[in-house]
């Protein structure tokens, strides 16, 4: 590793439409050489060290929480816990309150995560001055290391890594599911695009958000009649409460129309990889035959690449000035 | 300011009339006409007017002024000097789901400390379950009967409560978005909400909540106002129902005015509102409508909350902002509505709503005016001014055009920018 790192641009990782295509480029460069640190029998960097990291999660999660806080360590920097179950906000507290006790406390970089949209941009309006603000998931809106990782996942399958300008120029990528209240579509579309590749919206119309004007995509109703085609099929989660919306019929109906089963995967072209965001809902948007036995089901290098991506982001915010080594 | 000191407003341009000084004694105007302040009595107190425009006093129709158990948000003192400094002399005091008036008790609290006439709840509470005591409410003193923004999802229960109140000769000032299409919704549905990840709710809903609200005034003959209109096609339907005869009017919120959805990008609580605020194309159709007289009045729709309240996420957060202080001046300076339309939209339309006939500067009419001056440049403060809240989303504009003086009931509530006891 050579020249320091010289950061250009945002503060914040609100979304990846904030950050636009260059950083994205940027970041999953960055990425191939935190896999190669993960790669080590020691996977850790003093890159980050005496940086203070919160995590703060105001809505549950496991694997993005372990991911971010696994990242936070292999660079040597310190990590605060905060969940909204065990915390002063069940007793009244305000975001605001929150966010700037902690930040007393001497802190680098928040991860937020929060149910409502637009929290990690509210809060990065209160955090002082040189202070960071990443967001690990935000209502519908935006989880971008959730995109950045699974557009890295896609170019790593494809060419071993983004180091040396690989991009995903001309793949065809369908996302099904759940688009309209999935904060990983969202951010998946902006990566996917970004990287080149031409992404297809696969779902009920009532599962679609209500207006899809400038986003880079194309839409169809019909999974099977475009299975062959695609090289990605990106599952998202579909959850039951769905139902209840009125926005589904039936979750069987649901499944004959998109669920990824048996008979669709031998549609998928040659070579055509699976990804989802996990958890995944078993029987639902696939089936546990094709999980468990599909060749080229992509769920564990996204976990694995997830710890490097978030390494690469929070390296890319607040590594100013120094090496990975 | 005792009664019998004469108030000479010189130098100005007299709305209706031309250039003219106006002289104010025992709370009505005594004279208008040019040159007068030569002639005025020992004693009198000059405001200068000298390159401002000179016009009844503004009438709100839509003020929530917060209410008992609502001193963190507002206070009946905070919001007349509010009105004062804004150029506002009277204000339809709206009963709201916080401070709900709902009986005839809350009648006589209210009318001893608020500003203006009260328009009491519709139902109890405004739960929308029952009836509030109309009559006992008329007999307190109400003659206006609103759902408080909280539109009454029953068809059945908003007719009944137009019927009861209309053989009690009382009018309704009401909100008509429907609220099972798109229930949950907090902003517009459209581009920007499908991009910010938040739930919308369709003009759609505005258009059929108000062909609801027409066919039940058809229906039932009640005399009905309709609060902040945000559909261009909304509007179309009021002003072709008034067309043939209806006994409608209606306003636009200043807010629907000013800002567009894609203002919610930034998730700032103080661009949620309802009706939420429209697409771009849609506000500028807004803007040309009021500017074409398809609308009776604009109203500052004054909302205040608490910083708590504006830092909650945006989904959770209460819909509103503060706006008598600013909507004269937002109205001329950034909607493109010329001064003398805005005053008519501001002060007789509001007048006419309410049924008072003159809303004129004229010799033995009350002493409600105000003095803008209309190349004043002011920035909105950071504190939002003299209301109890400042949640504004205009706080730091520069706006062009301020209200130097007003005069409410012969007394002097601003002067030279000011807020005097007066207004207390």
């Amino acid at each position: 590793m050579t020249a320091a790192f010289e950061p250009q641009g945002p503060r914040h990782l609100l979304s990846l439409e904030d950050i636009g295509p260059d950083a994205i480029t940027e970041i999953l460069r960055l990425t191939d050489r935190f896999v190669e640190v993960n790669e080590r029998s020691i996977p850790r960097v003093p890159a980050l060290r005496g940086k203070t990291i919160a995590t703060c999660f105001f809505e549950d999660s496991t694997r993005t929480r372990m991911s971010f806080e696994t990242a936070a360590k292999r660079l040597s920097a310190e990590v605060l816990n905060f969940s909204a179950g065990s915390s002063s906000l069940s007793k009244g507290e305000s975001l605001r309150d929150t966010i700037e006790t902690i930040g007393a406390m001497g802190v680098d970089a928040f991860v937020v995560r929060h149910r409502s949209s637009g929290v990690p941009e509210q809060i990065s309006r209160w955090v002082g001055e040189g202070v960071s603000v990443l967001n690990g998931g935000d209502g519908w809106h935006s989880h971008p290391t959730q995109g950045l990782l699974d557009a890295y996942t896609l170019v790593e399958h494809l060419h071993g890594g983004a180091g040396t300008g690989h991009r995903l120029d001309g793949v065809r990528i369908g996302i099904v599911g759940d688009v309209r209240h999935s904060r990983v579509a969202r951010s998946d579309v902006t990566a996917f695009a970004a990287m080149g590749a031409q992404v297809t919206l696969i779902a009920p119309s009532t599962l679609l958000p209500a207006s899809l004007e400038g986003w880079p995509v194309e839409v169809t109703h019909d999974f099977d009649a475009i299975l062959p085609d695609l090289d990605v099929v990106a599952l998202l989660r579909v959850q039951r409460e769905r139902l209840a919306d009125g926005l589904l019929p039936t979750m069987q109906d649901y499944v004959e129309g998109y669920g990824l089963d048996a008979r669709r995967a031998d549609l998928m072209g040659q070579g055509a990889v699976i990804i989802h965001p996990g958890p995944v809902v078993r029987g639902i948007e696939v089936t546990s035959e094709v999980l468990d036995t599909h060749p080229r089901v992509l769920v564990q290098r996204q976990v694995a690449n997830g710890v490097a991506v978030r390494m690469a982001v929070l390296f890319w915010l607040l590594g100013s000035g120094v090496d990975i080594t | 300011m005792s009664g019998s000191t004469q108030i000479v407003v010189s130098g100005g341009t007299v709305h209706g009339v031309g250039p003219a000084d106006v002289v104010i004694g025992d709370g009505v105007v005594v004279a208008v006409g040019p040159d007068l302040a030569a002639g005025a009595r020992d004693g009198a107190v000059f405001l200068d007017a000298t390159g401002c425009l000179v016009a009844p006093g503004l009438i709100d129709l839509l003020t929530d002024t917060g209410g008992p158990g609502q001193q963190e948000r507002e206070t009946p003192t905070a919001v007349r000097r509010a009105a004062a400094a804004g150029g506002y002399t009277s204000m339809l005091v709206t009963s709201t789901a916080a401070a709900p008036i709902d009986s005839p008790a809350a009648v006589a609290e209210r009318r001893d400390v608020d500003a203006g006439p009260l328009a009491g709840a519709l139902t109890v509470g405004h739960r929308n379950l029952e009836l509030a005591p109309m009559r006992m409410m008329v007999e307190a003193g109400i003659s206006w009967f609103t759902d408080g923004g909280v539109v009454v999802p029953s068809a059945d229960l908003l007719r009944h409560a137009l019927e009861y109140g209309t053989a009690l000769g009382a009018r309704f000032a009401l909100r008509a978005d429907l609220v099972d299409l798109g229930a949950g919704g907090v902003m517009h549905e459209g581009v920007w909400s499908s991009r910010l990840g938040l739930p919308g709710r369709p003009e759609a809903a505005e258009v059929l909540g108000v062909q609801r609200l027409l066919a039940l005034v058809e229906l039932t003959g009640a005399r009905v106002h309709v609060h902040t209109l945000s559909s261009p096609a909304a509007v179309q339907l009021v002003a072709q129902a008034r067309r043939s005869g209806l006994a409608v009017t209606a306003d636009v919120g200043i807010n629907h005015l000013l800002f567009s959805d894609e203002d919610c990008a930034g998730y700032d609580p103080c661009h949620r509102f309802e009706p939420p605020l429209r697409p771009a194309a849609d506000r500028e159709a807004l803007r040309q409508a009021v500017l074409d007289g398809l609308v009776d009045a604009v109203v500052a729709d004054h909302v205040p909350c608490t910083p708590q309240d504006k830092e909650l996420p945006f989904d959770q957060a209460p819909p509103g902002c503060i706006g008598l202080e600013t909507t004269l001046a937002a109205l001329v300076d950034c909607c493109g509505v010329p001064l003398e339309r805005a005053v008519d939209l501001l002060g007789n339309g509001p007048a006419r709503v309410l049924g008072q006939q003159a809303h004129a500067i004229a010799v033995g009419a009350p002493a409600d005016l105000v003095v803008i001056d209309p190349t004043a440049q002011w920035e909105v403060p950071h504190d939002g001014g003299h209301s109890r809240s400042s949640n504004t989303a205009l706080v730091g504009r520069s706006l062009r055009s301020r209200v130097r003086h007003t005069v409410n009931g012969g007394r002097i509530t601003l002067d030279d920018t000011t807020v005097t006891e007066g207004a207390r």
